[in-house]
């Protein structure tokens, strides 16, 4: 047998990959959602302070763990944190850094595969002549898949399947594979986005059957409502985008990280990966969806729409638009903005695979074609409901637990082990062991004691968030003695499941009460499914930390 | 656009192209590797 070597070949497709791998659709959809529901020019200040202070830390937290980890031929975290920690607990506690990822995939491949089948519909002329309501229908229509757009049954299912394969396929090939889809997609995901950032703010009223100026968009979206900075939510509002857009407590970092070379630099690679999705999010994702939907619905339609959620700016609204902008531009259009999305997703995607490839590889000896396969075989599993039931939840409930909380809980537990278990003066050797750039010493302290407390009150704020997300007077009414009123959305209630309680209590209409009825169950079947996952893995890192002990 | 708008626009997006490409010249000048690899054996590869 040979003992072929992982490893990244270039610096700069390590960078890329990285940079994949935190840049993905929120950078086009969310961000700028974020910043025009959150005090417009404004936001853009506790966004990058939070950057500085939470952003930077962790990626510095993450690369440089992943890198003492592959030292010791762990490429996966539960035997990363085992590493450092010394505790048992770690190992289960690293159980997030796989479980995440194959969670997340199961969800986000299904998006990844709307994107694929918009690029061909744009090409197809599936949306020329289609209305604004049509257009919003077609994605009603694809998402409910008994109901077939292009007279392909089941075309959503078949979507999600060839981009499950093509995604397991190139996994297959190993790290190489993995950076080759980076260099190529990051590029052209830039100039995508900058060739539809450049017609975005040159759209002109009466341009193409625009209504406004592109600019009055990117206007809305850059005056500055400086009352806003003191309004908690803002804050929170910034931190959570921060926290999405970097992939940061996923354990991909730490899975790439972990193919460095022993002494590589880690300081300035995580610096240049995280400042290049800042590039793509802030400078090219904040200048395409809302000047141009602006452009034609105004900015109380814009609004609107955002208020919706990003599918509705992304794959309901942006298709009609294209299509006003001709027979020749509308369908380029199209292409390439599904098709920037599709690389954004499928570099984050990739990135998923490893931790659970590194996992198998590392304690039962998989090869990477066993370890992809085995991959797309888990996430195919978790995955099927998501596509077959997404209109009762099954989907938002994976993106709940797996793609939000469970991302707060191990970055939080990870920042604690790097700074108070590991220890913040091992932590800062680590960082600075082989840096191409000086990290400056103030983020010794900002790790040790910022770092963790933006997150525990990031989280907290989450668990306990007041009615109608008024903090001031949920404040006063505690210290009036009138005690502590939770919101429908905070974590609290979202376990008790009060508000889809109460939405089936309010409903007379039968038809809709058991709709609702049906939505619960599935809602609770989605929570024993990421249970079920959870558990066998950490039954996997039990039988390995077995195997581990008889070795030794 | 208003003036505090653009200024704020073309301040922040020039600050984090700025830094965005500092930071990966700085990437593409510094050296290479250094240190071990990581080995990842593979066992399906029956090459002897």
């Amino acid at each position: 047998m040979t003992k072929e070597k992982q490893q990244w070949g270039s610096r700069v497709g390590l960078i890329l990959a990285m940079a994949g791998n935190a840049v993905g659709l929120g950078n086009f959809l969310r961000f700028p959602a974020q910043a025009v529901q959150n005090g417009g020019g404004a936001f853009i200040i506790p966004y990058l302070v939070c950057f500085v202070l939470m952003g930077i830390p962790l990626l510095w937290i993450e690369w440089s763990m992943g890198r003492y980890g592959g030292r010791f031929g762990n490429h996966s975290t539960p035997f990363i944190l085992n590493e450092m920690g010394k505790k048992r607990l770690w190992k289960y506690i690293g159980v997030f850094g796989i479980f995440t990822n194959v969670a997340v995939a199961a969800y986000y491949c299904y998006i990844e595969s709307w994107t694929m089948s918009y690029v061909m519909h744009s090409v197809m002329g599936t949306f020329n002549g289609l209305d604004r309501n049509g257009v919003a229908s077609f994605f009603d229509s694809y998402v409910d898949i008994g109901v077939s757009t292009t007279g392909i049954p089941y075309e959503a299912v078949i979507f999600y399947l060839f981009c499950l394969l093509l995604n397991t396929y190139i996994l297959s090939k190993g790290i190489g594979g993995v950076e080759k889809v980076a260099k190529v997609g990051m590029p052209l995901l830039i100039l995508f986005g900058i060739f539809l950032a450049i017609r975005a703010i040159t759209l002109n009223a009466g341009d193409s059957g625009a209504v406004y100026d592109g600019t009055l968009g990117l206007n809305y979206l850059w005056t500055p409502d400086f009352d806003s900075l003191s309004n908690p939510n803002v804050w929170l509002a910034a931190a959570g985008q921060i926290f999405f857009t970097l992939s940061v407590g996923m354990g991909t970092v730490h899975c790439y990280a972990s193919y460095l070379n022993s002494k590589d630099d880690v300081a300035l690679n995580a610096m240049s990966a995280g400042w290049m999705n800042e590039f793509v999010e802030v400078v090219v994702g904040a200048s395409i969806v809302i000047p141009i939907t602006v452009g034609y619905f105004g900015i109380d339609g814009m609004l609107d729409i955002a208020k919706q959620g990003s599918f509705a700016l992304g794959f309901k609204t942006m298709p009609y638009l294209f299509y006003q902008w001709g027979s020749i531009l509308g369908p380029i259009a199209g292409v390439m903005f599904f098709g920037l999305l599709f690389f954004a997703g499928i570099t984050s995607s990739l990135a998923m695979g490893t931790p659970w490839m590194g996992f198998m590889h590392d304690e039962y000896g998989w090869g990477r074609k066993l370890g992809a396969w085995s991959f797309g075989l888990f996430v195919l599993i978790l995955g099927l409901p998501t596509v077959f039931f997404y209109q009762y939840g099954v989907f938002d409930e994976y993106d709940e637990w797996a793609g939000t909380n469970s991302l707060f809980v191990f970055a939080l537990a990870e920042t604690i082990l790097f700074a108070w278990i590991f220890g913040i003066k091992k932590g800062w050797q680590e960082i600075n062991l082989g840096a191409d750039f000086k990290v400056p010493a103030i983020f010794k302290y900002i790790i040790g004691y910022v770092t963790p407390f933006l997150l525990l009150a990031v989280f907290m704020a989450n668990i306990v968030k007041p009615v109608n997300n008024d903090w001031g007077m949920a404040l006063s009414n505690l210290f009036g003695g009138e005690g502590w009123q939770l919101d429908n959305s905070s974590l609290i209630k979202k376990i008790t499941m009060t508000g889809l309680r109460g939405e089936i209590a309010a409903e007379t209409d039968n038809v809709k009460r058991a709709f609702l009825e049906k939505k619960l169950s599935f809602t609770l079947i989605a929570r024993g499914i990421l249970l079920f996952a959870f558990l066998f893995i950490s039954f996997l890192v039990y039988r390995a930390s077995k195997l581990r002990n008889k070795k030794f | 656009m208003d003036t505090i708008a653009l200024t704020m626009m073309i301040t922040v997006q020039t600050l984090v192209t700025a830094i965005t490409i500092y930071f990966f010249i700085k990437v593409m000048k510094a050296p290479v590797e250094r240190g071990e690899h990581t080995e990842m054996p593979d066992p399906l590869d029956e090459n002897p």
